[in-house]
Order: C-alpha cells, then structure tokens, then sequence
C-alpha cells in the first residue's frame, strides 16, 4: 500500500464527510430545538440543487450559489410556519409521518417542475480543472467546497457561541420550554431554527449538484448518512455533527479502498457501536432524545 | 416543459382505466342487444386489445423508462392507424416499476389479475425484469423484455418460453465492444461493477473477451446501486494505472462516474468504456465531458430507411430525438403486435408460436430475428464512441457508431446456452 494513495483517500474522506456535516448541522438543531426528526431534510437538499440549476441559467453560478440557499431556507420557514409546527409536542410519529410525506410530496413537485430526467450541471468553468497536490490530481471544485464548508463552519461556530441569538438558539436545544419561559418568542425562534436547518441543506444542495449532477432522486442518498451522523455524534451537539460527520466520511473513504464489500455496511455497523457502547453518542448531552 | 411526469402518469391511467371500465360497462349493454342480432362473436370483436406496460417512471432509471415506454407507445399508433389488431384497437395501460422487483411484480399482478392483460412489454433495470419474468411464466402470460441486458433473461435456467427480449444480451454488447476497445486502447483493465445481476454479467461478459486476448485485470470493485460519489473509487483505479476503466454502471450512477472520471482529470490518463451507455444519460453527462466507448443496442445515426423513419415519427409526437430506449420499447410493441396479428389470435401460446423464429425488419442493416431456441432477438450490435466538445453539433450528437457486428457473430451459440425451454 503506498502512503500517497492512503493520504489522499483520507483526504478525500474529510471532504466528503463535510458534505454529511453540513446536512447534520441543520438535522441537529431542528431534532435538538423542537424533537422534530426531519425526513424532508433531504428534500430540501434536493431544492437546493434544482434552484441552482434554474437560478445559474440565469445569473450565473455565483449568483445561484448566494440565493438558492437563501430560497431554500424560506421553504423551510414557511413549511415550519405553514404545517410543522402543528405538530410539536405531540407524538414524534406526528413529525415524521408529516416530513416522510412531505418529502415525497415535494419530490413529485420537483419532477412536474422540471420533468423526470436528471439535469446536466458542471462546476463553473474557472473551477472545473484539477490540481496538482503532489500526491495526487484532485478536482479543484471539490477543494474550493472543502474551504468553503470549513468556513462556514466558523461562521456557525461564531454565531453559536458568540452573539445573542446564537445563545438563544442554544439554550433553545437545551430547553426549549424554559427559553420560552424566560421571555423568548419560541414561535419566532422555531422558524429561525427550521430556516437555519433548511439553509443548510440548501446549501448543501447547491455544493453537490455540480459533483454528481442533478436528479429528483438526489436527496435521498444523502439523508440517511447525515441520521447517522447524529446518532454518533450525539442530537442537538454541534460539535458532534462536525465530528461525527468527518468520521464517517473517512470510515466510508477507508473501507472502499480495503474491504469494498461492507463499505455501505460500514456506516451502520459504527451506529450500532455506538449505540450499544454510547447511546447518547459521542458529544450527546445527558437528557436529550434519551 | 418535458414531457414524462410521474405525477401525470398515474392520473392518466386513472383516467384511462375507469374510462375503459365505463366502455366496458356500455359494451356489455350493447353487447346484449347486437349479440341477439349476430352471435356472440361481434361482442368479443368490438373489445379492445390490452397490453400491459410495465417501466420505471421513478427511481435511478426513470429516464430510460420513459424513452421506452414513448418509443412503445408509436408502435400502438401505428398499428391502431391502420385499424388495430384483428379489429380491435389496442389500449395500453402504464405501471410504474419504481425500479424495484417488488413493486414491479405487484403492479404486474394488479395488471393480469385485474386489469386482465395477456401481454406485459417493459422494464429496464434487469433484477426487476427476471422478478417480472418468473411472474409471467406463473401467470401464462407473453412478457416483452424491453430494455434488460443481464444475459440470464434468455441464457440459463431463468429463460422460459412466455418471455422475449428485444434487446441485446450482455455478452453481446460486449463481444461488440470488448475486442473494439482491447484492441485500440490495451489489455490492462479496472472494472467499477453495479452491485446486482445487469451490473456483474456484464462485467463477466467483459471479463471474458478480455481473458481471450490475454489481457489482465489490474483491479476491480463492486458499487451499491444509486451511489452518487465516485472519488474513491476513482482515486484506487488511478493508482493501479490501468489502460481502460470499463464501468458496468447505468443510469444516474454511470452519470455520476463518468462526471467524476473527467472531474479527477482521468480522461487524460487512461480510456473508459463498458456494456452500456445512450443519449438520456450522455445528455445529462453534458457535452463536455461526454467521453468513452460503449455497447448500443441502437443508435439515432445507424442509416437504414426504417430507422429514419421511426426517428422522424418520434420527433413528430416528442419534440425530441429517440434514445435507443425508444427503438427497444419500439421494436418490443411492434413485435408483440404484429405476432398476435400473424397469430391470427391474442392467445398468448398462439402468439409465442407466431414469433418463435419469426425474421423482421428491425431497422438495422441486417434483418433481426426471435431465435426459437432461447428467445433473444438476434441483431446487429454496435459500439458506440462518445463524442464531446467542437465535434458535438447540436444537443443530441453525442455518439458515433464506430463497429457493427451481426448477431450471429456476438450471441451466444446453442453450444454456449443449452437452455431448454418448456412445451407450451
């Protein structure tokens, strides 16, 4: 085995994972603030990706880049506003079986919007080349995603710890009730944290279209890792997700180059680890969905 | 905007259902009153002809479902121009697999038990055409295997004497593109292989004729179905240094490879190719980075007078130019059709006997024929080269048909499938 090929599949391992970070960030918040498990998560990546597609036919992928997350993120208000919060407090099966149906919901919206077929997208022309890392080629769309997510990921920490907001949102995912209590628009803050979360898919969303092309089914490979992102890094902790979600990018990178076979196996095999060694998961905090 | 919505389909077939129930209901009152004045037989007669399509309007393969189901769909006009088969016209009713064995057996079940077809026509994904096809067989049932490669729809013990596949088998594609490709580009091969049947005998397939000139498998890997992110496969074929990435993929997955073999800059460093590849995909692959050498069962530029004319009546009704998914749902539906009407009855065992051996036109050079021993269309069988960048002329000019070979020469001898069918 030559160490270039196991730098560059680790490597390869983070990047992917960041994908599954961003995704669990938004799941983890919305599961930590109001005990929704979203399964239109997914779904909201896959707006992400076909309001890039329309938005960059016309302004350019820059632009697309800016505002279909901003768009999604609406969705995902007025989806929260509009029918999920008629759910809260009640039976989580309530939230699921109403963001199950409205994934597939949307999904047939997307298909009468923009037709059944897959949609051919590429990473804007000054970044679709490759470079050279000395170990290895790699996509230089895949490297600028890579700093980018990073980025973000301070910008989230920033607003998290240091500003007002951040802090509430927070105490929220600790306890929402007594947020409420303290004087709080839980209604407000409920629509901020399910817009958040939508953003983030959104986002999410746009990042991946041009790696592997646009189709209505898109979503749906995505969301399952990003669940077990959170179970191993624990609901409701940020730091988790970020960790959890770079773990399983290189617990995946790694068994596709050794053992090919239990690649998919993999991610399900480290859940059931850690729920049978830490059920609240790696960063989970004492109380939470226990 | 594009035609081919799920969402239509099914409210489509709603309506065409209950419209044919409420025709039905007024056929029986009619056909009270005409059977008093002329027999039995007129009221059978006026009935209409209903024939079972059966493919993926979701799922990774929805596409291609949709390009089969359309191509199928010009047969019927066709032949209800003319005044239908045996005088009656033909009515068709759409399942959507979902690309998945068990919906698709369950939707087959809804269209014999219920709907009560004699004939289903369709399916792309070919795990879910050999679930179809045992179905079929139970059922006594004529099931036209549109659009499945994997070799043991015909090959083996899975092939039976109620099923028919338009299309060409795995090994065919192969034996036309393998030697192509071994001899231009070398003898070092990787495989990325689609994890179920389609995906591995077209690999094999590939593996053998590779094995038959001496060449050597530098490396290989299984893929789930509906992987989206190839990079590290991609970064393992690299490092094995191989002359050609041979890619048993379809669909969204092949679309997300071969994206992805041009994202890494591999294109520069070694040939890619495998048993399948077509216009819906290569259009969503993108002009750019469209690329490699690929088995076609079809293609819009093979330059007979019945393919031109298939081609123009698809873009009179479509807007659009026909994938070889097209010609294959096509050619099943005109072949189903004009069997029952050779058969002089739509009695499945009447039908199959009517096509076993049957030599037809199927728009290629050399004429096709329904080998009696195993059922496969034998045909002409192409490698298709890619095309990208200046030398793409408009949106559809995405390959060229670089070797024709004849069926004889590609499908497997009676020596290679000894398969026995069942007596009718």
């Amino acid at each position: 085995m030559e160490t270039s090929l196991l730098i560059s599949q680790l490597f390869n391992g983070l990047n992917l994972g960041l994908l599954y970070v961003l995704m669990a960030m938004g799941l983890t918040i919305i599961m930590g603030t109001m005990g929704v498990v979203n399964f239109s998560h997914g779904i909201l990546f896959t707006f992400g990706a076909y309001i890039t597609y329309s938005v960059a036919a016309r302004l350019g992928y820059w632009a697309a880049l800016l505002i279909a997350p901003i768009l999604v993120g609406g969705i995902g208000m007025v989806l929260e506003r509009g029918l999920v919060q008629r759910v809260y407090g009640k039976d989580p099966l309530y939230s699921l079986l109403l963001t199950f149906g409205l994934a597939m919901s949307l999904e047939e919206l997307v298909r009468i919007g923009w037709g059944t077929t897959g949609l051919p997208f590429s990473p804007p022309d000054s970044l679709n080349t490759f470079v050279d890392l000395k170990i290895m080629f790699y996509p230089l769309y895949r490297l600028v995603v890579f700093g980018f997510i990073l980025l973000l990921i301070l910008a989230l920490w920033f607003f998290l710890e240091r500003t007002t907001m951040g802090k509430i949102v927070r105490a929220g995912i600790q306890d929402s009730l007594m947020v409420g209590i303290l004087g709080v628009n839980t209604k407000a803050l409920f629509t901020l944290v399910f817009g958040l979360g939508a953003f983030l898919a959104g986002l999410a969303g746009v990042l991946s279209a041009p790696i592997t092309g646009i189709m209505p089914t898109m979503g749906d490979n995505v969301v399952m890792p990003s669940f077990i992102v959170i179970i191993l890094g624990g609901v409701g902790s940020f730091y988790g997700s970020v960790v959890g979600g770079l773990l399983l990018g290189i617990i995946v990178a790694m068994c596709n180059q050794f053992v090919p076979a239990v690649a998919e196996l993999s991610m399900y095999l480290v859940m059931a680890l850690v729920l049978l060694l830490r059920p609240r998961g790696l960063f989970g905090e004492e109380g939470l969905f226990e | 905007m594009k035609d081919g919505k799920g969402a239509k389909v099914s409210r489509r077939n709603f309506l065409k259902f209950s419209g044919v129930t409420a025709a039905g209901a007024a056929g029986m009152l009619g056909g009270g009153l005409s059977g008093i004045l002329s027999g039995p037989r007129e009221v059978f007669a006026k009935e209409e002809l209903k024939v079972g399509i059966l493919d993926p309007y979701s799922g990774p393969y929805a596409d291609s479902g949709r390009e089969q189901t359309n191509g199928a769909l010009i047969a019927v006009d066709e032949v209800n121009k003319k005044g239908g088969v045996l005088g009656r016209m033909v009515t068709t009713f759409q399942e959507d697999t979902a690309t998945n064995p068990g919906t698709a057996v369950q939707k087959a079940k809804k269209l014999v038990d219920e709907v009560k077809v004699n004939y289903i026509v369709g399916t792309v994904a070919s795990n879910v055409g050999l679930a179809v096809s045992a179905l079929c067989q139970e059922k006594k049932v004529i099931y036209m295997s549109v659009g499945c490669h994997s070799d043991d729809i015909t090959v083996g013990g899975k092939a039976h004497r109620y099923a028919f596949r338009p299309t060409c088998s795995n090994t065919m594609l192969a034996r036309a593109t393998a030697s192509y490709i071994a001899d231009k580009f070398g003898k070092k091969w990787y495989f990325i292989t689609s994890d179920y049947s389609w995906g591995h005998t077209g690999r094999d397939a590939f593996k053998k004729v590779l094995a038959g000139k001496g060449g050597k498998v530098v490396g290989e890997d299984l893929t789930p179905l509906g992987t989206t992110d190839y990079s590290s496969f991609l970064l393992k074929v690299r490092n094995a240094r191989p002359d050609v990435l041979i890619v048993s993929l379809y669909g969204n997955d092949l679309v997300s490879c071969v994206k992805q073999f041009n994202q890494f800059g591999m294109r520069r460093e070694m040939q890619i190719g495998g048993p399948l590849n077509g216009l819906e995909m290569a259009r969503v692959i993108g002009k750019e980075n469209n690329v490699g050498y690929w088995g076609m069962p079809w293609d819009v530029t093979v330059n007979t007078k019945g393919s031109k004319e298939f081609t123009a009546k698809y873009k009179g009704k479509y807007g659009k130019i026909p994938s070889w998914r097209a010609y294959l749902g096509y050619i099943g539906m005109a072949e189903l059709l004009s069997g029952i009407q050779r058969a002089k009855s739509p009695e499945p065992k009447k039908v199959i006997l009517a096509l076993e051996g049957h030599v037809f036109d199927g728009l290629k050079s050399n004429r096709s024929q329904w080998r009696a021993f195993d059922h496969q269309n034998i045909q002409d069988t192409y490698c298709g080269r890619a095309k990208s960048g200046a030398e793409v002329k408009h949106a559809d000019d995405l390959f060229e048909i670089v070797s024709s070979k004849k069926g004889e020469e590609v499908a497997h001898t009676r020596a290679e499938n000894p398969v026995k069918l069942e007596a009718l």
